[in-house]
């Protein structure tokens, strides 16, 4: 089985597009919520979000007619772009025929299904456009990305794995280079803000009125955002033929299912420890050897109380010593783009020694009591990290990130 | 460390029934499944067609439990799970030790709680919006539901590709099986119909069905002019062979080899689709160091779509030329079933594998493809299948091919 | 609207959301912890009972909803106040 290797990231965020810009601000704990302003909100008892304001293809793609695709492939395509200039893969160096294309999402396109609804309410189908089965699927979104890159090393695949479907992502592509099956993976995740999905966790209580505060006594809730992470995996020894810069390398995944309930997690973390323990396994590594953990970490009332009991579990006393935060308190949730947005802030971890924090973190909850780096970015060697992501259906999801220089 | 996966259980649900069995005696007959739809309101659909599953009652199968948390896909996806583990003989202890996850195909997931769930907060504000539905809305919420119901606490994946994704989710289960990831996988897939699957695809000009004739969605036939919409379910158990053999399960044959591609032309291109699928067909074969003449029988994707048949016809010919052996096509019987597809194809090969049999292609009568008549007019020719060739084509543009190997023990 | 009929519709309510029968379902048994619901379940309940009296119940009152006696109660009061 080959070794698999992070070379390129983009990144398409509520924080800023671009890893510089996205670093900076993630260091500085400058946030990207705001009022939302993509629909109406006044039915609603909640108004904040994570939306990219501003958002215009043509500053990432300048030849490419953004009218052709939807929001959420919009962001995946201009992700693409920045990671791929970011790994220095170009149309000469991109080895197309043995690269592929594997993302993940929560809802796909759903700004489709609101507009065929505004029609079907007003009596008005006549007008759904043809192409709505062309766009609206979600396997459409890794589609369009391989079309616009000529990439047919697999099938563009779609892991629509909800909260956790980037780290199913990476996952998949890992498995598409270590067994062969390809050199080049572009990995990703995309969701777009949508009235359904605001409308689903409202209803569900689930949206703080101001900010995401995870761990914090005083957490009210999620904050729904959107955005595109990409990742460039190639094998370590294409990547070492073609001098790219290495970021991490991945070791391994853990996936496992609660099979319990289908948007409340098990209160005794039971899948979320499983996810842990077989990512360690296939890491060959133990607990102790985790320097950060990138925590799932929404801000609801329970996903960070049974987070907190699930590390636990998995590190023992050691959890107290492994910090731990969630980047979601600056970026809100951007679903199925969150994994990656967070498996790339992990890369960066590791290769800057600089851990990002948990913002809004005033007085932790008493039963949250590890070190979740509260409101300050921190200096620390990261030789491994954990990132963990938990999702509806009870997908849970675990990837292991180690510096390239050490050897087992 | 050399890995391989078994198929060691299966189950279908589809308009012929709820059996391996009723689903080859269904495709071999030609029962005509292809009716007017009774199961939702078609609106301004008018004498829609489709090839439906009337009458479908989880309760039939799982007892008298509320179903009110399941929308159609998912009882659906949750009914064949609970058959399958049943036909592999896995107490729920068993199922419970070996961590049998499950690897999901669909394209919509929920559609219509999807649709339904947004239409009311825009018709009665979203107050009114339920949170049973919602927990639907998500892709991956039949596979998360199949898990709940059915205690599935392994690797949990939904796969999406188009109208290949259930071949897409077997080759991907393989794949984590023989990786080491998983001993024991559920895989296949799952589509329900609805009105806006319905509305949405006759809008985009591809089925059969004109808004006033039925059309003629047959195979590779000359006479084909687009595909009618079916739906259902279908899953493998897979399993790794020496734990299967171990536990004394039925082996009913053996995954060999797969291969996946893509078009980037998007299904437009008729000679970049051929080239794309049947490279994916010669790098299954290569794969299992086998010659196409050591191929006995396809099952393909082709569903009365004239690009696509086209596409698949070109393909098929480019490897096996003149000698290109049976061809069978359950969409002429089952229509296009989107994300329950591949596995459908699996589980016909097995059985056909099985019983000496190769389904004919129903209405078939002749082709514009230039196949031989030996390969396309085979009509339930008794014949010896010891290697069954999967072909999957997507209309926009996935391809995957899977060779199955029949009664190994 | 008098309590029993109210209690009765509450019990029609709980049925079509969870198909346990109206003569199963006593005016005290707890949703949560004797109907044995989840989370999901008992929210939609009390949507279901907001929609069916027409009662506008804030967010934060509908974990409030805890047996069909109290239910009936609270619907009462519901009614009464968009009356006055």
């Amino acid at each position: 089985m080959r070794r698999v290797v992070i070379t390129g990231i983009g990144l398409v965020t509520p924080i800023g597009s671009g890893k510089e810009v996205f670093w900076k601000n993630l260091i500085e704990g400058r946030h990207g919520i705001s009022d939302v302003t993509l629909f109406d909100t006044s039915a609603y008892r909640v108004h904040r979000g994570g939306q990219i304001h501003n958002f215009q293809l043509g500053d990432f793609l300048p030849d490419v007619d953004p009218g052709l695709f939807a929001r959420a492939t919009q962001f995946a395509l201009a992700a693409t772009q920045l990671a791929l200039d970011d790994a220095g893969l170009d149309a000469e160096t991109l080895p197309q025929q043995a690269t592929g294309v594997s993302m993940g999402t929560t809802s796909g396109e759903p700004n489709l299904i609101e507009s065929f609804n505004d029609r079907y309410v007003e009596d008005a189908l006549g007008q759904v456009p043809t192409h709505f089965n062309e766009r609206y699927p979600c396997h459409n979104i890794p589609a369009y990305v391989a079309s616009h890159y000529g990439l047919t090393g697999t099938t563009p695949t779609m892991i629509p794995t909800a909260c956790a479907a980037g780290n199913y992502a990476i996952a998949h592509g890992f498995d598409q280079i270590a067994t062969g099956l390809a050199d080049v993976m572009v990995v990703g995740g995309a969701d777009a803000f949508s009235r359904i999905t605001y409308t689903g966790f409202a209803r569900l209580m689930a949206i703080s009125p101001d900010l995401c505060r995870p761990f914090d006594r005083a957490r009210k809730g999620m904050i729904p955002g959107e955005g595109s992470g990409v990742l460039i995996l190639e094998s370590l020894e294409g990547a070492r033929r073609r001098r790219a810069t290495i970021l991490a390398e991945v070791m391994g995944c853990g996936l496992s299912c609660d099979a319990f309930h289908m948007t409340g997690s098990h209160p005794e973390g039971r899948g979320a420890v499983r996810a842990m323990q077989k990512a360690l396994a296939e890491s060959r590594i133990n607990p102790e050897d985790v320097d950060y953990i990138s925590a799932h970490g929404t801000g609801t009332k329970s996903n960070d109380l049974n987070e907190t009991l699930s590390v636990k579990k998995v590190f023992g006393d050691d959890a107290y010593r492994v910090p731990i935060s969630s980047i979601k308190s600056i970026l809100g949730h951007t679903m199925g783009a969150a994994s990656v947005i967070e498996a790339a802030a992990c890369a960066l971890a590791i290769s800057r020694s600089v851990i990002p924090p948990t913002i809004n973190l005033e007085e932790a909850d008493p039963a949250c009591d590890l070190d979740y780096v509260p409101n300050q970015a921190r200096d620390v060697n990261v030789r491994i990290a954990m990132n963990n992501a938990y999702a509806f259906g009870g997908n849970n999801a675990s990837v292991i990130l180690k510096r390239l220089e050490d050897v087992h | 460390m050399n890995r391989r996966v078994v198929i060691t259980g299966r189950a279908v649900l589809s308009p012929l029934g709820d059996s391996a069995q009723a689903l080859h005696e269904g495709l071999c007959a030609g029962k005509n499944q292809y009716l007017p739809v009774g199961e939702f309101e078609t609106g301004s659909l008018q004498g829609f067609r489709a090839m439906e599953i009337k009458g479908f009652s989880p309760m039939d199968y799982l007892g008298d439990k509320n179903f009110r948390p399941l929308d159609r896909i998912g009882r659906f996806a949750v009914t064949a799970a609970f058959l399958a583990l049943n036909d592999a003989g896995l107490s729920p202890e068993q199922v419970s030790d070996r961590e049998v996850g499950l690897f999901l195909g669909t394209v919509f997931c929920g559609l219509s709680t999807i649709m339904e769930f947004d239409r009311k907060s825009l018709t009665v504000g979203p107050k009114y919006a339920k949170p049973m539905d919602f927990a639907n809305t998500v892709i991956n919420a039949a596979a998360g539901q199949t898990a709940v119901w059915n205690n599935l606490q392994g690797v949990n994946t939904t796969v999406a590709t188009g109208s290949t994704s259930s071949l897409n989710a077997i080759i991907a289960a393989t794949a984590s099986i023989r990786c080491g990831r998983a001993d024991a996988l559920l895989a296949g897939g799952a589509e329900a119909l609805c009105f806006e699957s319905a509305f949405t695809y006759f809008r985009g000009g591809m089925l059969a069905f004109n808004g006033q004739d039925a059309g003629h969605p047959v195979p590779f036939d000359r006479q084909r002019n687009g595909f009618a919409l079916g739906e259902g379910a279908a899953l493998l158990m897979l399993e790794e062979r020496e734990s299967a053999r171990a536990r004394g399960a039925t082996i009913l044959g053996e995954i060999k080899s797969s291969a996946t591609g893509y078009d980037p032309s998007r299904g437009t291109n008729p000679e970049q689709g051929a080239r794309a699928l049947s490279h994916t067909l010669s790098r299954t074969l290569q794969a299992a160091s086998l010659k196409p003449a050591g191929v006995d029988a396809i099952c393909a994707s082709a569903n009365g779509s004239q690009l696509g048949d086209r596409i698949e016809a070109d393909a098929l010919y480019a490897v096996f030329g003149d000698e290109l052996p049976a061809v069978t096509a359950p969409k002429a019987v089952l229509g296009e079933t989107l994300g329950a597809g591949g596995a459908i194809q699996a589980i016909v090969a097995l059985e056909s594998m099985a019983r000496g049999k190769l389904p004919g292609i129903a209405g078939y009568t002749d082709s514009n493809t230039g196949l031989p008549e030996s390969a396309l007019g085979a009509h339930n020719k008794k014949q010896d299948i010891h290697k069954a060739l999967l072909s999957s084509v997507a209309y926009d543009g996935g391809c995957a091919a899977l060779l199955l190997e029949g009664g190994c023990q | 609207m008098d309590l029993s009929s109210t209690k009765a519709k509450i019990k029609q309510v709980i049925y079509e959301t969870t198909n346990i029968k109206p003569e199963d379902i006593s005016d005290t048994a707890s949703f949560k912890d004797d109907l044995d619901l989840d989370s999901l379940t008992l929210l939609e309940i009390a949507i279901n009972i907001d929609q069916e009296f027409d009662l506008d119940i804030p967010e934060e009152e509908m974990e409030k909803f805890i047996n069909v006696e109290v239910s009936a109660q609270l619907a009462g009061e519901y009614m009464a106040r968009k009356v006055a």
